[in-house]
Order: C-alpha cells, then structure tokens, then sequence
C-alpha cells in the first residue's frame, strides 16, 4: 500500500511539473503570435476604424485591481485578439486576487508595476503623483491625443492641478440619465390593489401597510416584511431613503454650497420616524442591521419582501432573475418595479447621484517607455466608435451584438431583442470582451448620435418595456453630483474622524430606528446627533463645504 | 482496551455510555456545516438563492461539480497543493523538530538564546511590506520555493515538540553518547521513533497549515503558474468582497450578474477541504500505543 | 509522579566537568554549533532582517518611501491610540472575549482528549477524533452564514424558544450587544476544540504505559488513572499551551469579530486587531497599524515571561 500511494504521489508530482511547462508554452505561443503580427504589418496604416495601424506592435500591460486573474483571461482573449489583428495593439490586462489597496502599497514600495494603472480611486491616484510615478500627460494632449480633450469637454480642467499639469484621466466617465437608485414596489402584488396611485413616503408606507395585511406570508408560510436592507445600512439605503427628502447622497446643499450632513437637518429626523414607523408596525425585517447582500437575497428571492429602498438593479438580481430561472410557472409580471416618493416639503426626491468625472482614475506610469504611443491609443478609444468598440465587443463574429461594415454601426437584431426581452445571456457579453479593456472610456450618452451608450444592455431602453417604465418613473429623480464626491485623504487626520463618524452612524442609526416608541426613536436621533456632533462631524462639514466652494468655483 | 482483564464496573460502564452519548452529539453539532455545504452544493443554483436549505438538496443538481471540474487548472492546482503539502511539511517537521531536539539537550550552552531567538519571531515581525521585499530580493517571488523556504521552522512547532522531547528520559540519548554517535544520529536514530506522536500532530498541523494557506500564494505568487487548490476557493470568495468596493451601479449590476452561485461556491468548499480531511485519520495511527519506554529506561 | 524538567536544577554538563570558559564550552559543543548555524541563520535573514519595519511604527511612513527617510514622529501613533475615543471598549471587548477564550476555550479541549482518550472502541474514537476537527476547515464566513439561521431574529432557537412559550417575541441575538460576548466564545470553542485536542491527544500517547498498568495495581479507578496518571503526564504541553496563551490575550481574534458582529453590536465586538485594521491598514495608514501591532508584541512578551517565571516558581515547569 505504501508504495502504492508513493508510486502515485510521484506521479502527480511529475505530471504538476509537466503542466506547469505546458503552462509557459502557451504564453510563448501567444509571443508568437504577436510577432507575426509585427512583422506583417509594414507600413503604418488607417485601418477601417479611423485608427493609424502602428508598424510595430503597441503592447500596453495595465494593472486593474482586484479581480479573477481566470475569468479576466477568459473574457480578454477574443478582443485581445481583435484589437491584435486589427489595430496591431497588444493590450494585456493584469488583475490579482489581492485586495488592490494592498497590492497598490507593494507596487509602489517594490517598485514593480506595469507601464499603467486603472482602477484608482482619486485619493490612491494623488499617492501616485505625489510620488512621481505618474507621467505628466498634458504635454501630449495637443500633439498626439486632443481627442481626450474634446471628449472631456468642459470636465477636462477638472482634472488639472494647480500648475495646469494632468497626471490621471478618467474612466467610466460622463453623464449618462438613467436611474441608479429608487424605491421599489412588488409589481404584481400592486396591481392587484388596484395599482393604487402614491407620492410620498407616506403613502408608499400605507400602500406596503396593506399589501403586507394582503400577503401575511409567502408560500411556505413564511412571515413576510415590507421592506428588508442589509448592512451597512447608511450606505445601502439611507442615501436613496434622504433623497425623498431632497437631500443629496446624505447632505443637504444650500446654493453657497454649504453642506450640512443628515443628521443635523430636520429631514434626518423625519426619515428615521419614518424608518422607526416602519420598524413598530413590523414591517420592517428586524434582521435589516444584520442581513449580508446573500441574507438579504434569500428572503427577498423567497417572496418574503414587498419593498425596497435603494440600488435600482439589486430587486432584479435578487428577484424576478431568480425566479425566472427557478419558478416554472413565473409571470412576466412578477417583478419588482422602480418608483419615486417624495416627501411633500422636498422640492424634488433626489434619488440618483450622478459623478460626472467618473469614480476611477487611469495612470501610465514611470515604467512606460513610450508615453506618447499609449496616448495614442487612448486618443482613439476615447471616441465615440472606440468606447463602442471597448464597452460592446468584438464585432462582426458570431457572437457579436453589434456589427461595423464601411462605417455603418447596426445592431445584431437577436441580441438586441434578447436584451428587450430580458432572455439574454450575458455571459455571451464576456466572451466578446464587453468592458474589459476600459481605460478612458467614458459611460455617457454619445455624442455622435446622442442616444448610444457604454453599456450594451442599456441602449435600448425605450424599446424594453420594464426598462421604460422605470426610467419614465424616476426621470426627474437624477442630479448632478459630480461637486459632491468628496474623498478625504487617508494621511489627514480628518479621515479617521470621517471613519469613526461613519461607525458610529450605523450602530446609533440602528438604534433609533430599533426604538420602541416614537419617543424613543426622536430621543435616539437626538442622542445620535449629540454624539456625532461630538466625534467632529462639524469637521467634516467643513471641510466637505470648502472643497464643494473651491469646485463650485473652479469647474463651472 | 488495556483494562481488558479487569471486568469492568458498573460506574465504569455508566462512564462509557455517557461519553459515547456526548461524543455522538458532539459529532453532530461538528459534522452540521459539512451536511449543510453538502446540500447546498448539490442544489440548483438559482433555488439555492432562495434559502432555507439545511440538511437536503430541495432541487438536487450536480451542475456545479460538473462546471467545477470542467475546469482543467483545477486539476493542476490539486497537484501542486500536494506537491506543496508534502515538501512543506516534511521539510519543516524535520528541521523544527532538529530544532526542537537541539533546545532540549541538557547542558547546551546555547539552548536557552536559541529557544529565545525563535520565541520572539512568535511576537515581533516586520509586516507585509519588509517581508515581500525580502522575498523580491531572495528571488522567492512566482517560485514554488516560496512554498516552503519561509516556513522551513517554527516556533510554536518547536516549543511543542520541545515539550514533548523533555519528558523523554535523558539515558536515551546519554547512553547513545558515550557509545560516541553524533547529534545527527542521535536524532533520527532515536529521537525521532520515541517522539512519533508529536511529530505526527506537528505533520498534520503542518499540512493541513500549508493546504489552507492562501494568502502567500495570491501575493507571492500572482502570476497564477503556482496557484494552489485553495486560491480557487478564495477567488470566489474574495470576488465578493471586493464587489463591495465597486462604486458604479451599472459596474456593480454587472458584476453582480456574473457572480458564482452560493451552490457553486459550497461545492467548492466541498471539493478544496474533502482530501486535506484524511490527513488526520493517516497520522492518527501513530498516535496510539507503541510506545514503552520503560524497555529503554531500564 | 514528578519529573525533572529542564532549567529549574543547576544542569548537569554534558560530558567533563572541567572549570567552563567560554572557549572551552565552545569548543567542546562544536558539533551541535555546527547544526545551529544554519537553523539561526535562517531564523536571522527570514525573521529578523525584515524587522527593520518595526521602525514604521515610530515614522510616517507612505508606501514607496523608504522607512528610514520618513519623517520621524516618534510616539505619536502610539499616543493616538491610546487617546482615541474607542480606546476604553476597545481595550475592554478584547480582554473580556480572550479572557471568555482562556477560561472556557482552555479547558475545553483538555476536556475532549480526556473524554476521547477513554473510548473503548478504536474505530469509533478515530471517527469522533476526525469528525471534532472538522470545524477547523470551515471558513469564518460559513460559519457566520450558519450563526445568522441559528440565531437570527427568524433562527432556530427563537423559534424553539417561542413555541416553548419561554418568550413573547423573538430575541435578536445577534442585534443585541448583551449576548455577543458569549455568540463569540461558543464559536471559537466549537471551532478550535477538536483541531487543539490533537496536541493534547499526542502529548497522552507519549505517556508511558508502564505507568498505567502501575496505577491499576495500585486500584486506581478510571477517573483516578485520569486525574493521577494522564494528566500529570501531559502537564509540559499544558503548561506550554497556557504560557501562551497568556500571551496571547490581545488576540481576541480578527475575522470571526468581523463576520458575526454587526453595527447593532459594534460597541462589544470591537477589539484591538479589528479597531487597527480599520483605522490603520484600511486608510493607508501603515505606520498606525505598526504602532498597535508593536505595542501587542510587546505587551504579549512582558506576560509570556511573567508567566513563565511564575509557572517555574508555582509548578516547577518553564518553557525557556
């Protein structure tokens, strides 16, 4: 038996060494490749797509942050191969399992990193400059790349610094009017009232009261809640929740651009009587504090939440997607539909926050030999036919939604009524490469036609109904708050101050919409208010206030 | 089993059944989990998102261990997570436990600085960052010797085989000494057969430590050429986390979308803990009997 | 039933009792020098040459500088932590969760190997033995999955408890500060317990069974041979395991806090790893979670010696 069990440990272990071989052989297959690649391509040429064929192949490897190194490759090698064919540019995108935060720290301390970056947020953007690792990239912008200006447009000032330098550009940038967040209401439950008409959180509250009384219980004869969350809560719900009461991601603006955080306005009160209500008539699910997004998503998939306050997508993901593939006998009707509420002294509800400039930043660092070649490339993506190319996939191959012949764009009609229909596949998007070799591309309607966007699955929002319906129903809910992203830098010590804050928030939000009598509840506020208040939330006001001053300035 | 010739007691036999009855609800309350995982990941995946699945599938469906074992670097990674258990942990249970003997040979000078020199690498460390770039500069980075080099000793391992080797009577090694055989000899000549059972719970410690580790794997070796079984666990579970960070909605959505089912992510528990399991019932049998010391003692 | 055990008896040379210089001991150990060399050499380049990062814990250091050009700031971090708001509950939680941990989770697995040391049946103690290690294999996360359907406001001892009519309404065990502390220790225990018996387990196979057949001429009963022989007989590791664990006091533990407790029990789950991760590791802040890591080391030695001087002086047994 022993010699059994070594004869198959050295088995494996000669196999593993054999496959870890086999494993360098296909990179150096793929080398190759992209030297026949160089060595076909002469000349320097226009291809069909508007863009000057380099005669030497133009790689550009690109940390993205934390991802699956697998599904990344899987989802890369189609339109790496495209982009290689038809444009000679080699792009190679790097993920590791690590959190990117740390990874970003041992990239800088070891000083090896690839020639860009992506991903980054503003505050690990601004480590990179500070540090001289970013390449100044105004000085090309007139001479190779001035397509990256006028894309930007009026955000492209934004992104100087005080000496009128750029160091990082943007991606998933631009406007793009559709809904992020809402209220949300059981579609089939509510027809059944009668389709009840509502405005305000009120009256959202009365009509969840009675479809609660309606449907006590699901079919397993599980209580069921009127509305669920899960944690953290300040971030997955009270910002949509202040936005019925006017506020803007949890502040209230004045037109001096003064901020002043939730819980010091008299809105902050009102909605957490509100959630406190909610919570006394038990149709709050008391585990709301507690629920992880898979908690959550069990009960909500069991049929045993009537509501929601927050992200627009997670009642589709956690509802009718599930039950579509899980229940026979599923109606198109048995969804989850996206709505407004209002409160009655709020001049507008404030649901959907949009940043102009995009929440991620693209570097090319120190380690690139050739700056000038990579915004080359990035001079051509940023158009509106390469955000097209890089947000919809390869096209013209059989898997394509879309298809480009003598500079005519169409749609795969198939894809496209499968997008309608709610049938599409997506993991048909991952194979033609939707998406994986964002850079600059920004999200925002086109400026050629003015309808297309980034997003494959929402350019045909007129056309699927549900998307339609949602769009029409929270139109006037969207607002610009590109002022209002305000990062605060890890080395100022505001910031621990603004994590403490938030901590506190949570337990002592908890605790005042948990309250037992509405006395209770406005005692808790009080008390949260006090304590905040005390930890430095005046701080945070104001330096939140100053930067909104300074951009209200400097960017309009 | 020893007391075999005795009859045994009444309060004895009361003394058994209670203990078999606590083991078994013991055994139940441990075993739970593994039952539950079980269950889940041989449900259907979009059922299982519902909830409410304990003991039995509700929609039985092995899709996920057809589409896990559909992918080939599964298989490669098994490999080198054995190659890794057995170098590593043969390595380190051979030279922790030299280590260990070396500390407890009476009247060595140098006994008590070595035992402190390792004590305070329990304590004190030079965090991440100094100790990647020690392995940079080493050349460890995308090696498998990363594997096994840095935790080649141990000093938790060797004050517990140090406890063990200072129990055993010292005319063991003495008598050996005068017969003029070298500390080498001493050591796996006779050191090492009477200590079995530490050594056996140091290996399965050993293994089952580099089995489940991870972290070294992702940061040391992110090239992926070395990726362990383990990585493929914590990919699905790391890629949860970091969807939480995402700041876009309509990215968030699309993550979202493509995200592992629960019932995959339970199979691949399934399929990353079920070997390094027999690791302890393989080692087991040294724990038992087999050793008298009285023969040497004499 | 006493044994000798090393450092507390003026050691016996090894081989001549000649006047020791340090030379002479030298020369004469040469052999065992010899194999020391490589051990400490390696301990030396992969221990204690990263070391210099303890520095980071003085400086404010940002990734990609050097720790020795950051600006020095002394004890600043140090002092922030210690003046932060938190401090007091901070400092609280986690030695109340350890000290839960040393009190019940110390005992317990002594308690297991005792238990499973006298099983009759040998397939079936091999079985109990490998099924009680199980826990050890699952991740955190499953068990705090498995915590929430147990425990939850809809959970299964709410449940129980509401149809035995011992409760109006359901308790939030998990919402609720009260009940974290013991959630937390009766987690650990169930985790570890059968994966810290194994220690133990080994330490008994080693005691002699000359001893035992000894005792049971001597009319020792089964609990007697236990309590007189077995024990006595893995005292060492015992003593080994509770010097270290005193050590290890502030490690109240990091990811299980995280994935059980919530923001309703924040202010009993909080402990020092935890409140450093955050406030250090999470906003870059390197040098901060150096300081905490430096003052837990620190702190952990001071009490691995007391202990151990003690346990020398108390039980006649030390670890160095």
């Amino acid at each position: 038996m022993k010699k059994g069990m070594i004869l198959t440990l050295v088995c494996v272990l000669v196999w593993t060494m054999l496959s870890g071989c086999s494993k360098s052989n296909e990179s150096e297959v793929a080398v190759d490749q992209s030297k026949t690649a160089q060595e076909t391509d002469g000349e320097e040429k226009i291809n069909e797509y508007g863009w000057a064929v380099p005669s030497k192949t133009l790689e550009i490897n690109f940390y993205a942050g934390q991802d699956n190194p697998e599904t990344v490759k899987e989802n890369s090698k189609l339109m790496q191969q495209f982009l290689l064919d038809k444009f000679n540019v080699k792009l190679n995108k790097i993920v590791y399992d690590v959190d990117m935060n740390e990874k970003l720290n041992l990239m800088l301390a070891s000083g090896d990193y690839p020639e860009v970056i992506t991903g980054l947020n503003d505050e690990q953007a601004a480590k990179w400059i500070a540090q001289g690792k970013a390449v100044e990239l105004s000085q090309y912008i007139d001479k190779v790349a001035p397509n990256v200006k006028s894309q930007l447009g009026d955000l492209y000032k934004s992104f100087l610094n005080d000496k009128k330098e750029l160091y990082a550009l943007p991606s998933y940038w631009g406007v793009l009017p559709i809904p992020g967040a809402s209220a949300h209401i059981r579609y089939d439950w509510w027809k059944e009232m009668g389709a009840p008409e509502f405005e305000t959180p009120e009256e959202y509250y009365q009509i969840l009261k009675k479809m609660q009384e309606a449907h006590p219980t699901n079919s397993k004869g599980e209580k069921t809640y009127a509305l669920s969350g899960y944690s953290p809560m300040i971030k997955n719900v009270l910002p949509t929740l202040a936005g019925m009461w006017g506020l803007e991601a949890g502040y209230k603006i004045d037109a001096d651009g003064t901020n002043t955080h939730w819980v010091n306005t008299p809105e902050g009160l009102e909605l957490t009587k509100f959630m406190n209500q909610v919570y006394r008539d038990g149709m709050l699910d008391p585990d709301s504090f507690i629920n992880t997004f898979d908690d959550w998503k069990a009960k909500f998939s069991a049929e045993r939440i009537m509501g929601h306050i927050g992200s627009w997508w997670v009642t589709w993901n956690a509802g009718h997607e599930v039950w579509q593939k899980a229940n026979k006998d599923w109606t198109d009707e048995q969804r989850f539909i996206q709505v407004q509420a209002k409160s009655a002294n709020a001049e507008s509800a404030k649901l959907t926050a949009l940043n102009a400039r995009g929440s991620y930043r693209t570097i090319i660092t120190d380690k690139a030999k050739n700056p000038e070649d990579i915004m080359k490339w990035f001079n051509f993506s940023i158009t509106d036919l390469g955000t097209r190319i890089i947000g919809w996939g390869v096209p013209n191959i059989e898997q394509s939604v879309w298809t480009y012949k003598d500079g005519k764009i169409e749609w795969v009609d198939a894809m496209k009524q499968g997008v309608i229909n709610g049938t599409y596949d997506f993991t048909n998007s991952d194979k033609v490469g939707q998406g994986v070799f964002t850079l600059v591309e920004g999200i925002g309607t086109m400026k050629d036609d003015g309808k297309s966007t980034f997003w494959y699955d929402q350019n045909f929002n007129d056309e699927a109904e549900w998307k339609k319906l949602m769009n029409e129903n929270l139109k006037d809910t969207i607002y610009d708050n590109t002022l209002g992203v305000i990062q605060i830098p890890g080395n100022d010590p505001l910031a621990v101050t603004n994590t403490q804050i938030d901590e506190l928030l949570e337990t002592l939000w908890a605790k005042a919409v948990t309250a037992k009598t509405e006395a209770d509840a406005e005692a808790g506020f009080n008390e949260m208010r006090d304590k905040l208040n005390g930890a430095g939330l005046h701080d945070i006001e104001a330096y939140r206030t100053k930067e909104y001053q300074r951009r209200m300035k400097e960017w309009k | 089993m020893e007391q075999s010739f005795l009859k045994p007691s009444f309060g004895s036999r009361v003394f058994d059944l209670c203990n078999v009855v606590v083991m078994l609800v013991l055994s139940f309350a441990m075993l739970y989990p593994f039952i539950n995982l079980l269950a889940l990941s041989l449900n259907d995946g979009a059922d299982a998102a519902r909830g409410g699945i304990y003991f039995v599938p509700r929609q039985f469906s092995v899709d996920s261990y057809m589409l896990l074992f559909q992918n080939k670097h599964l298989l490669s990674g098994l490999g080198i997570s054995i190659l890794r258990v057995v170098v590593g942990t043969s390595t380190c249970v051979f030279m922790t436990g030299l280590l260990a003997y070396i500390v407890t040979i009476r009247g060595f000078s140098g006994r008590k600085m070595i035992r402190l020199l390792f004590l305070f690498t329990m304590y004190f460390g030079g965090g991440l960052i100094p100790t990647y770039m020690l392995m940079m500069k080493l050349g460890l980075i995308n090696t498998f010797h990363v594997y096994w080099i840095p935790s080649l000793l141990n000093a938790y391992y060797m004050l517990i085989m140090a406890s063990y080797m200072q129990n055993l009577p010292e005319s063991l090694s003495e008598s050996a000494r005068i017969d003029g055989a070298g500390e080498l000899l001493i050591y796996f000549r006779i050191i090492f057969p009477v200590s079995l059972p530490v050594f056996a719970s140091i290996a399965v410690f050993s293994s089952v430590g580099h089995w489940n580790a991870w972290f070294d794997v992702i940061l040391y070796n992110s090239n992926g050429h070395w990726d362990t079984l383990q990585v493929y666990l914590r990919r699905l579970l790391l890629e949860v986390e970091a969807l939480q960070q995402v700041a876009d909605q309509q990215l968030a959505y699309s993550k979202y979308r493509n995200i592992s089912p629960l019932t995959l992510r339970a199979a691949t528990s399934m399929v990353v803990t079920l070997p390094i399991i027999f690791v302890y019932p393989f080692f087991q049998k040294y724990f038992v009997g087999g050793i008298t010391l009285g023969a040497v003692k004499g | 039933m006493k044994k000798t055990m090393h450092g507390n008896i003026p050691s016996a040379p090894v081989r001549s009792a000649k006047p020791a210089t340090w030379k002479r001991t030298l020369y004469r150990e040469r052999n065992l020098w010899l194999i020391c060399l490589p051990l400490i050499a390696w301990v030396i380049l992969f221990n204690y040459v990263p070391m210099y990062g303890i520095l980071m814990a003085f400086v404010d250091y940002i990734p990609g500088k050097s720790i020795f050009t950051s600006d020095w700031v002394g004890l600043k971090h140090f002092k922030d932590f210690i003046h932060s708001p938190d401090f007091g509950h901070v400092l609280r939680n986690t030695l109340a969760i350890s000290g839960l941990n040393i009190l019940f989770g110390f005992p317990a697995p002594i308690v297991l190997a005792l238990l499973l040391n006298e099983l009759r049946k040998k397939k079936f103690k091999q079985i109990v033995q490998t099924i009680s290690y199980l826990p050890h294999f699952i991740s955190w996360v499953v068990v705090a999955s498995i915590l929430f359907t147990l425990l939850g406001n809809e959970g299964i001892l709410n449940d129980i408890l509401l149809r035995l009519g011992w409760i109006g309404k359901p308790i939030s065990f998990l919402g609720e500060g009260k009940y974290f502390w013991g959630i937390i220790t009766a987690a650990n225990i169930w985790k570890d317990i059968g994966w810290s018996t194994i220690i133990y387990l080994s330490a008994m196979a080693g005691v002699d069974s000359e001893v035992y057949e000894a005792g049971r001429v001597d009319g020792l009963g089964r609990l007697g041979a236990m309590w007189h022989i077995t024990l006595p007989g893995i005292r060492t590791t015992i003593v080994l395991l509770w010097i270290l664990g005193i050590g290890g006091i502030l490690n109240a533990g990091f990811e299980q806090q995280l994935l059980i407790g919530n923001a309703q029990t924040r202010e009993y789950y909080e402990v020092v790893d935890t409140y450093a991760y955050k406030y250090g590791i999470q906003l870059g802040n390197y040098s901060y979670g150096a300081a905490v890591g430096l003052m837990k080391a620190v702190i952990a030695v001071i009490l691995v010696f007391s202990a151990n001087r003690v346990s020398k002086k108390v039980l006649d047994t030390s670890i160095f």
